[in-house]
């Protein structure tokens, strides 16, 4: 609702302000003023009537003496002055004042002039005209008296009002200051105070003053510096911690480098003490070993010479190992030969004991062929019996056929016989044979006997070869060895050789490390001694 | 609250007289608004010196300004209430509990003080304005409680004006509180959202 212009800055709001209070102000001075020109004017009326009133009370006299002077009929000569005299009274009346005032007196004075014209005449027409006077007289005292009522009424009535007027106008105008002071305070000076605070102690009021900084007038623009300000202050703040922050660091740092430094020195002290006694050490040492390696060198030369003579003795003792590896070879090889024979011999008796086998059994499957000869004989012999007693029976007829029966168990019987010598002849055979499978078994186990010995031949042989090679490797061995030992000791030589050089120049080294640690024990001293003077100054 | 949740519905009829509301507020509720306000002021530095002066040509002609004013002042108000329930509009005071009674009030009050004077006018005679219009009579003539009834119309009148104080200071309050909207985006973003809800000093 307000103007584009308007923007509420507190110079705007204060012109606003003037603006009402002048307002204000104007009418209750205006109010005054009137009622100040209107007292004047009650005042003026006032004194007007009160003087019509004395000018009135003033004709009294000269009224009376008129009144008097018609009633009682007496001396009429003086009067022409008196009524003159009310006349110009009555004139002064209508002039002061106003209204029906001025038109009652104005009446009167006509009236009286009329009464003077009148003087003259007879007493009927005076006194007709004197009550014409008397009525206009108290007409214009109680016109007069209303219009000093009035006037008194109007006065009051006025300043009631006025009254009233002063009281709500003043009334208003507190109001109106009260409120512009309280909603300034509001506006103004708390905010001019808090950020007042807000400088002093930064941090607080922060959102605060975010919210002052959004306002439009001169308030926000001082809002919006005081929050660049703080922002820029806790800024720098924080910038100056970081730097306070790095050169604690840094001072930190230097003081450990110092004592570092001191450590350090230190350390270089004890080293270069270290470094002449042990110096001093390996000069002396270096002596002893050049003569001990002099010593050495004699001794190797003749570890050298017996190592080869050994090598020499251990080579001969292998040629005579690998020769007695070779008849053991030869040994192997013939008892691997018997062993060969005993067991071609072993087959063959195996051979020879199946061939037993199947003789025995031919023995058997005969035994059953007789044995089913001579059951058949048995039978035969049994129906040449029934074949007799048949022909017995059949008497005559059958005496032919008892003859062939006869002859069948003659048969028979021999058949039997027969047969029982090819038992005998058979059983013969077959002790025979068990006792040549008895031989045979023997002549097996003989054969074993053979072929179990011929192993064990072979058996010692090996082992013996493997001793043998076992020694050879190990003489073999044992001359490489040999040459090994002198070829080490060879080196050993040739080292010792280097190494009495190498101390030679270990001596030399030694000479100058010694040099050098007095060197540099002078330097440290030095470099203490002007740091100590640098930390004294 | 239901009928400034529902204003934004009724932005067209606001949008009409929107031509100059550089602040959201259409044209007529800012001419019916500061027209109210200049003939309050008026009424009320008339009426002082009128009683001041009592009587006389001077206050005759004063008096009649001052009825006449008071019955455009009147017509004027009842139009803006018009218009008010018309556009549904409604200002920030109904974010504002104290303003939004005040609101009130001054609306009210804008309608009983002229009503007072009238009565009285009524009781004591006298209801011709200019033009030759005899107002109504709202009270009965020489009833005898004219002075009473202009005394009331006059305290009225004074707590009017202070209440229009307090009303310009809470105005100015919110409206030095409210972030500025310098920032176009700001300007754009109420703009396009609830024009009801921009810089309300719905006055009077």
């Amino acid at each position: 609702m307000f103007p584009s212009f308007f923007k509420a800055t507190v110079r705007q709001r204060l012109t606003l302000w003037a603006l009402m209070v002048g307002i204000l102000a104007a009418l209750f001075g205006a109010a005054e003023v009137i009622g100040s020109v209107k007292l004047a004017g009650f005042a003026r009326a006032i004194a007007a009537h009160s003087g019509a009133t004395s000018l009135l009370s003033d004709t009294d006299a000269a009224y009376s003496r008129i009144v008097v002077a018609i009633v009682s009929e007496g001396d009429r000569r003086g009067l022409a002055d008196d009524v003159a005299g009310i006349a110009a009274a009555m004139d002064a009346v209508a002039a002061r004042t106003e209204g029906e005032v001025s038109a009652r007196a104005i009446e009167a004075a006509a009236a009286l002039r009329e009464f003077s014209s009148k003087l003259e005449g007879d007493t009927a027409t005076l006194r007709e005209a004197l009550r014409k006077v008397v009525a206009q007289r108290n007409e214009l005292r109680v016109v007069l008296n209303g219009a000093v009522a009035g006037v008194s009424e109007a006065l009051g009535t006025h300043i009631e009002s006025a009254r009233r007027n002063t009281l709500l106008l003043a009334a208003l105008g507190l109001f109106l200051v009260t409120l512009i002071i309280s909603f300034e305070h509001r506006w103004l000076v708390r905010p001019i105070a808090t950020m007042a605070t807000a400088l002093g102690a930064p941090g607080q009021d922060a959102a605060w003053v975010s919210k002052l900084a959004r306002r439009g007038d001169e308030i926000g623009t001082l809002g919006r510096a005081l929050r660049a300000h703080l922002s820029d202050e806790s800024e720098r703040r924080e910038a100056a911690r970081e730097r306070l922050a790095s050169l604690a660091e840094e001072v930190e740092r230097q003081e450990m480098w110092r004592a570092c430094g001191q450590a350090f020195q230190e350390q270089i002290a004890c080293i270069a003490t270290a470094l002449e006694t042990r110096a001093a050490h390996m000069t002396s040492a270096s002596n002893e070993l050049s003569q001990l390696s002099g010593f050495v060198d004699q001794h190797a030369g003749a570890a050298a010479l017996s190592s080869q003579r050994a090598a020499s003795h251990v080579d001969q003792m292998s040629l005579s190992l690998t020769e007695i590896a070779g008849l053991l070879a030869t040994t192997a090889s013939e008892a691997q030969r018997t062993t060969g024979i005993a067991d071609a011999a072993k087959t063959l008796v195996e051979e020879a004991t199946e061939d037993g086998v199947l003789l025995r059994e031919a023995v058997g499957s005969i035994s059953a062929i007789v044995t089913l000869i001579s059951t058949v004989a048995n039978q035969t012999n049994l129906l040449a019996l029934n074949a007799t007693i048949e022909a017995a029976r059949a008497g005559e007829s059958g005496r032919g056929f008892a003859v062939v029966a006869s002859e069948v168990k003659q048969l028979a019987n021999r058949t039997a016989e027969a047969t029982e010598q090819v038992r005998r002849g058979l059983d013969s055979i077959g002790t025979a044979a068990e006792r040549i499978t008895g031989r045979i078994g023997a002549l097996v186990a003989s054969v074993d006997a053979v072929e179990a010995a011929a192993g064990s031949i072979a058996e010692l042989a090996r082992k013996q070869d493997d001793t043998s090679r076992a020694i050879s490797a190990g003489t073999a061995q044992a001359a490489g060895d040999v040459r090994g030992t002198a070829e080490q000791v060879e080196q050993v030589a040739g080292m010792i050789e280097d190494w009495r050089q190498t101390t030679e120049r270990m001596a030399q080294a030694s000479l100058d490390i010694d040099g050098q640690a007095a060197a540099l024990r002078q330097a440290v001293d030095g470099f203490m001694n002007d740091t100590r003077a640098m930390r004294r100054a | 609250m239901t009928r400034s949740i529902e204003t934004p519905g009724t932005a067209p009829d606001g949008g009409q007289g929107e031509r100059g509301g550089e602040h959201g507020f259409p044209f007529i509720a800012r001419l019916l608004h500061w027209s109210t306000a200049v003939l309050v002021l008026a009424l009320f530095a008339v009426g002082i010196v009128m009683t001041s002066l009592g009587t006389g040509r001077w206050a005759a002609a004063l008096h009649t300004l001052h009825k006449t004013v008071g019955v455009f002042l009147f017509v004027l108000v009842a139009l803006r209430l018009g218009y008010r329930v018309v556009a549904r509009l409604r200002g920030r005071w109904a974010r504002a509990a104290g303003g939004r009674v005040i609101h009130r009030v001054l609306y009210g009050l804008l309608l009983v003080v002229p009503l007072l004077g009238l009565a009285g006018v009524s009781d004591f005679g006298g209801r011709t304005i200019y033009g030759g219009i005899e107002l109504p009579a709202i009270w009965p003539e020489g009833a005898g409680h004219a002075d009473a009834l202009f005394r009331s119309h006059a305290v009225l009148a004074f707590l009017l004006v202070g209440l229009v104080t307090v009303h310009i200071c809470l105005a100015l309050d919110e409206y030095i509180r409210q972030p500025q909207r310098a920032e176009p985006a700001q300007a754009a973003l109420g703009g396009a959202g609830n024009s009801s809800s921009l810089p309300g000093r719905d006055v009077s």
